[in-house]
């Protein structure tokens, strides 16, 4: 196992993942077994303050890239939903007013900590009755065929070992004609803005970790992570491989956060 | 020359505007409607979702009008501006609106038609009358259109309760009391400017034309349309007849 850091090659980056003995956890190899357990040490260690955090490192400016993916949900009263990495719930609480009392809401998460932290965020707001909450591997779904009308997952790919096996569970589970929609960081074509951002992920986030949740290396990992996800094309390529129909994806921010979106046939 | 002669609404006068203006704002639409100009989906977010507070905080301090869009819950009414090119969803809601630029199904109801109908609609003193009598085009369920315009025409929103939750009740009401009054004078002012330019223009320097006078010249026009459309049907009839 190397722990030394590795940096990014874009045609690595351009790689779906490293699926085999070794796998990318930020810019350090690791053995693939292990990425799963390094990833929960990570949220384990920031879901105590992770909304507030998001909120500090995007400035806000997260909850309008949520509010333009809940736009292509489609999402009507009485379908069932799974939020799947969904966390502390953002996405879950809107869902939850949309499909109302006949439909269900699944806040599922691989990681407990953020869970708990979901649930008792949405209680406290008076969310109940149509959600439920599971904790559960998005490479390994326990949850039937053709169980959901829509599936979302927002920041939790990049997280994700093998994706393509995720991307494949995903449609697994989907009704036919029901919709993925993934919102996860990508990459801009604008070099200025590309610079910027290059300067704000590795210099100013790991120190707003440090300040705010005591954990600099964690947040050193979200930018890493980010760099070694797929581009915009890579991942409707692998949308596409995974059997979703009328794959595209739309820009945010520059190219910064993608919302792509998969239907299955 | 390219001259734009700017419609007032209200007076129903005709002014010339200057060339440069018009260059300008034909440039920008044309930019927009190619797409060389594009807004990032962000910014637009961020003034949806900034108007989406607005609007319903106000309506909070409405019951009245909340109850009523509540009943029109969940319906999407869609508004196709079509210059420039902008489409903005309206979703009813039990508590007030959502405001979209994306809807994956179909909407119930539908307006379209240019930016300026729109705005002599949302600016008119009777919003049904003036939706029935502008040239947007209402596709869908009409009675959710005009129930919209009835509910705005019946908005009655407590701003002094607004400003009391703030600064307390006696605040709110010298506040309310001098703001009735600035709106109630800036009103008549305006008025009254406006009356005056028209007269000016109109009569003094005789640069636009009287209502009567555009009225008329607009009814040889059409005429002429008409007459242009008859002559080439007859020629084309006649094209026909000759080809055989």
């Amino acid at each position: 196992m190397s722990d030394q850091p590795q940096t990014p090659n874009s045609e690595q980056n351009t790689q779906a993942n490293d699926v085999g003995s070794t796998t990318h956890f930020g810019y350090k190899t690791v053995n693939t077994e292990e990425k799963q357990g390094k990833v929960a040490e990570v949220f384990h260690s920031v879901a105590a303050k992770y909304d507030v955090m998001n909120d500090l490192m995007s400035f806000g400016i997260h909850r309008l890239w949520k509010r333009f993916t809940m736009e292509f949900t489609g999402v009507r009263p009485g379908n069932k939903v799974l939020d799947i990495a969904g966390g502390t719930g953002d996405l879950t609480m809107k869902f939850s007013d949309l499909v109302g009392p006949e439909g269900k809401v699944v806040l599922a998460d691989i990681n407990d900590s953020m869970l708990k932290v979901g649930r008792d965020r949405l209680i406290d707001k008076g969310y109940s009755g149509n959600i439920e909450y599971v904790q559960a591997n998005a490479e390994a779904l326990p949850f039937e065929d053709n169980s959901f009308d829509v599936i979302t997952m927002a920041f939790g790919l990049r997280n994700v070992t093998d994706k393509d096996q995720a991307l494949r569970e995903f449609n697994r589970v989907l009704k036919p004609g029901g919709r993925l929609l993934v919102l996860e960081f990508s990459k801009t074509k604008n070099p200025l803005l590309s610079k910027a951002y290059d300067l704000y992920s590795f210099s100013a986030l790991p120190i707003m970790g440090k300040l705010i949740t005591n954990d600099s290396e964690s947040y050193r990992y979200l930018a890493e992570s980010i760099r070694m996800h797929p581009d915009q094309e890579t991942l409707k390529g692998m949308f596409e491989s995974a059997g979703f129909a009328n794959c595209e994806y739309h820009n945010l921010t520059g190219g910064i956060v993608a919302l792509h979106k998969g239907i299955k046939p | 020359m390219l001259t734009y002669y700017l419609y007032a609404a209200h007076s129903r006068s005709y002014l010339p505007c200057p060339d440069v203006l018009g260059h300008v704002f034909q440039g920008l639409v044309r930019k927009a409607n190619s797409g060389e100009i594009e807004l990032d989906s962000t910014l637009i977010q961020a003034g949806l979702a900034s108007a989406e507070a607005v609007i319903n905080q106000a309506l909070k301090y409405d019951p009245g009008s909340q109850q009523k869009m509540a009943k029109l819950a969940p319906k999407v009414l869609a508004i196709e501006i079509t210059k420039p090119e902008f489409n903005l969803y309206i979703r009813f809601a039990d508590d007030g609106i959502q405001l979209m630029s994306h809807l994956e199904d179909q909407p119930e109801a539908a307006l379209s038609g240019e930016l300026s109908a729109f705005i002599n609609v949302a600016t008119g003193k009777d919003k049904h009358a003036a939706l029935m009598q502008s040239d947007l085009q209402i596709r869908g369920s009409s009675q959710l259109a005009l129930s919209l315009a009835d509910l705005m025409n019946d908005l009655s929103i407590d701003w002094e309760a607004m400003i009391a939750k703030f600064a307390g009740p006696v605040a709110a009401h010298i506040i309310g009391k001098q703001a009735r009054g600035l709106f109630g004078w800036l009103k008549k002012t305006g008025e009254k400017f406006q009356d005056d330019i028209i007269s000016y223009v109109r009569d003094e320097r005789q640069m636009a034309a009287h209502e009567l006078e555009g009225e008329d010249r607009f009814r040889q026009i059409h005429q002429l349309r008409l007459d242009t459309e008859r002559l080439e049907a007859r020629i084309q009839k006649l094209a026909a007849k000759l080809s055989k």
